[in-house]
C-alpha cells in the first residue's frame, strides 16, 4: 500500500516545485547573461541599475525557491490530512505509519531536490561569471582547477573529505528534521480545539525552539573546548560538532515521528 | 456474528465540554437498510465519524465485523461524508484510478457506467464540476464498491429533487444484499420508502431502534410522521 501511497502522492506534488526550480534556473542564467554585459567598462548607470535589478530578482528568486517549497509541502500536507481532503485520505485502508511514510518521503525528497535545484543555479550562475569575466584570464575549467587546488594546498585532503562527509550527515540530519518538523507542527495544532492553524504555528515556533536550544547546547562544549585548547585548526572542533549535532537532529526527527503518529492514531479530529 | 457493528457505551466528549455521545449503544444487522434520523447536533455525524475512524472516541468501543476502525474495517466501509473530498486538480478517470489502487473491492466498470448514464464526461477535472456534480461523481465512487457496510452522511441533503431520486435509485441498484446501508438524513419522506430499520437519536443518546414495519404497525405513522412526534420542538 506505501507504494501505492507514494505513486498517488508524487503525481499530486510535483508540479508547484518543479516549476519554482524551473523557473529558478530559467533566471539564474538570465542573471549570468547579466555578466556578458559591458557594465564595468561603460558609464551607463542605467544598464547598471538593470543588472542590480536582475540580481535582486535572482537573489529573492532563491529565497522563494527555499521558502516556497517548504510552505506548499506544509500547505500540501495539512490539506490532504486535515481538511475536506482527509475524509478521504483517512477512510483510506492503510495505517497510519504508511500514511506518515507516504508523506515523508516526497516532502524529504523535494527539500533535497529544491536543494540540489539551488546548488545547480548558483553554480550556473557563478560559471557563467567565470566564463564571462575570466578572472586572471583564465577560462572556467582552468579557474576551477587553480581553486580546487589552492583549496587542497591550504586545508589538506583529508581535512576536505572529513568536512565533506559532516557536511554531508548534517544535511541529511536538516532534511530529516526540516521535514518532521515541518509534520509534527501540523499534527501537534491538530490538537489546539477550534484554532488548528494557529496551533500549528505555535507548534512550528516551539519546536523550533527547542531545536535551537538543543543544538546550541550541543555546540557549547566544543565551543569551549576550541577556546581552551586554543587551536588554531577550526576543521578539527567544527566536523565533530557537526556530527554531533547531526545525530541529535536524527534523535529529534525520529520523536516527532512518534509524536505525530500517535496523535494521527490516537487523537485524530477532523472537524 | 449476525451484526455487522456493533456500538458499546460509546461516549464523544468534545473539547471537555461539549457531549456529542453519550454511552451510546447499539447494533446494527447485516443485509439492511438502516436509517440513522435525529435533528441536527444529535450525534449522527460524530457517531458515522468515530464508524469510520476519522475521530476518536472518549471512551466506549465501535466494532465492524468484530474490529474496531482501522485499515481492515476501512477496506470494508464505503464513506460518502456530507462534505466533498475529491482533491479538485485531479480528473474524474484518476480519481476512479485512485479507488482501483487502494480498494480491491471498487469496480471501475459499475463506476464509468454510472458516469456514462449521467453524461459526466471522465476527462473533466472535478474543479470544472458543478457542486451538484461533484456529489454525485462521490457517490458513484462510493457506491461502486463492493463493500460490508456502506455509510452514507446526507447524502441527499443539498441537491435538487431529480437528483434525489438518482441518489435514491443510485443506492438501492448498487448496494449488496448482503450488506448493509447505514444513511443518516433528516430528509426522512424522501427515503423513507427504502428503509428497513431506523435509529432515532437526540442529544448523543439512543431513544429509538426499531424496524419501519414495527413503527408503521404499532404506531400507525409513518417514519417521518413519527419522527416529528418524538422531536417536536
Amino acid at each position: 500500500m506505501l507504494k501505492k501511497l507514494l505513486k498517488h502522492e508524487w503525481a499530486a506534488s510535483w508540479k508547484i516545485p518543479t516549476i519554482l526550480i524551473g523557473v529558478l534556473l530559467v533566471i539564474s542564467i538570465f542573471a549570468g547573461f547579466t555578466f556578458a554585459a559591458p557594465v564595468w567598462e561603460s558609464e551607463m548607470g542605467g544598464l547598471a541599475a538593470l543588472l542590480v535589478l536582475v540580481w535582486m530578482l535572482y537573489y529573492f528568486a532563491i529565497i522563494g525557491v527555499s521558502v516556497g517549497v517548504v510552505l506548499y509541502l506544509a500547505i500540501r500536507f495539512y490539506k490532504s490530512m486535515y481538511t475536506d481532503e482527509g475524509y478521504l485520505t483517512h477512510t483510506l485502508p492503510v495505517t497510519s505509519h504508511q500514511l506518515l511514510w507516504s508523506k515523508i518521503i516526497p516532502m524529504a525528497a523535494w527539500n533535497v531536490l529544491a536543494t540540489i535545484g539551488i546548488f545547480i543555479s548558483v553554480a550556473i550562475f557563478g560559471l557563467m561569471a567565470i566564463g564571462f569575466l575570466q578572472p586572471d584570464g583564465m577560462g572556467i575549467w582552468e579557474t576551477i582547477s587553480f581553486m580546487t587546488e589552492e583549496m587542497v594546498a591550504e586545508l589538506g585532503i583529508e581535512n576536505i573529505v572529513t568536512f565533506g562527509l559532516s557536511m554531508l550527515a548534517i544535511g541529511i540530519a536538516g532534511v530529516c528534521s526540516g521535514t518532521m518538523m515541518l509534520i509534527g507542527s501540523v499534527t501537534i495544532g491538530q490538537l489546539v480545539g477550534k484554532h488548528k492553524i494557529l496551533g500549528s504555528i505555535g507548534a512550528y515556533f516551539g519546536i523550533n525552539t527547542v531545536m535551537q536550544f538543543v543544538s546550541t547546547a550541543c555546540m557549547i562544549p566544543f565551543m569551549f573546548n576550541m577556546a581552551y585548547e586554543e587551536t588554531d585548526n577550526v576543521f578539527s572542533v567544527m566536523m565533530p560538532m557537526y556530527f554531533v549535532m547531526s545525530v541529535v537532529f536524527v534523535i529529534l526527527s525520529v520523536v516527532l515521528y512518534f509524536i505525530s503518529e500517535l496523535i494521527i492514531r490516537k487523537k485524530l479530529n477532523l472537524d | 456474528m449476525s451484526e455487522l457493528v456493533n456500538v458499546s457505551n460509546l461516549t464523544m466528549v468534545y473539547d471537555k465540554r461539549k457531549t456529542a455521545l453519550n454511552e451510546l449503544s447499539l447494533t446494527i444487522p447485516r443485509g439492511k437498510i438502516v436509517g440513522l434520523l435525529g435533528p441536527n447536533g444529535s450525534g449522527k455525524t460524530t457517531l458515522i465519524k468515530i464508524l469510520n475512524g476519522l475521530l476518536c472516541p472518549t471512551s466506549g468501543t465501535a466494532l465492524i465485523n468484530g474490529s474496531k476502525p482501522g485499515p481492515e474495517t476501512k477496506a470494508r466501509v464505503s464513506y460518502l461524508p456530507e462534505r466533498t473530498y475529491l482533491q479538485t486538480g485531479m480528473k474524474v478517470k484518476e480519481l476512479i484510478a485512485y479507488f482501483t489502487d487502494f480498494y480491491a473491492d471498487f469496480k471501475p466498470e459499475r463506476a464509468k457506467e454510472m458516469l456514462t448514464s449521467l453524461g459526466i464526461d471522465e476527462n473533466d477535472r472535478i474543479k470544472t464540476l458543478s457542486k451538484g456534480t461533484r456529489e454525485k461523481v462521490q457517490l458513484i465512487l462510493v457506491m461502486s464498491r463492493d463493500a460490508d457496510l456502506f455509510i452514507l452522511d446526507e447524502p441527499i441533503a443539498g441537491v435538487d429533487p431529480a437528483a434525489r431520486d438518482y441518489i435514491i435509485k443510485t443506492i438501492i441498484t448498487n448496494y449488496n444484499e448482503n450488506a448493509t446501508v447505514l444513511l443518516s438524513t433528516h430528509l426522512i419522506s424522501d427515503i423513507e420508502n427504502i428503509l428497513d430499520e431506523v435509529i432515532f437519536i437526540k442529544n448523543g443518546n439512543l431513544v429509538l431502534q426499531a424496524t419501519v414495519e414495527d413503527i408503521r404497525e404499532q404506531k400507525g405513522k409513518s417514519v417521518d410522521a413519527y419522527f416529528r412526534e418524538v422531536f417536536a420542538c
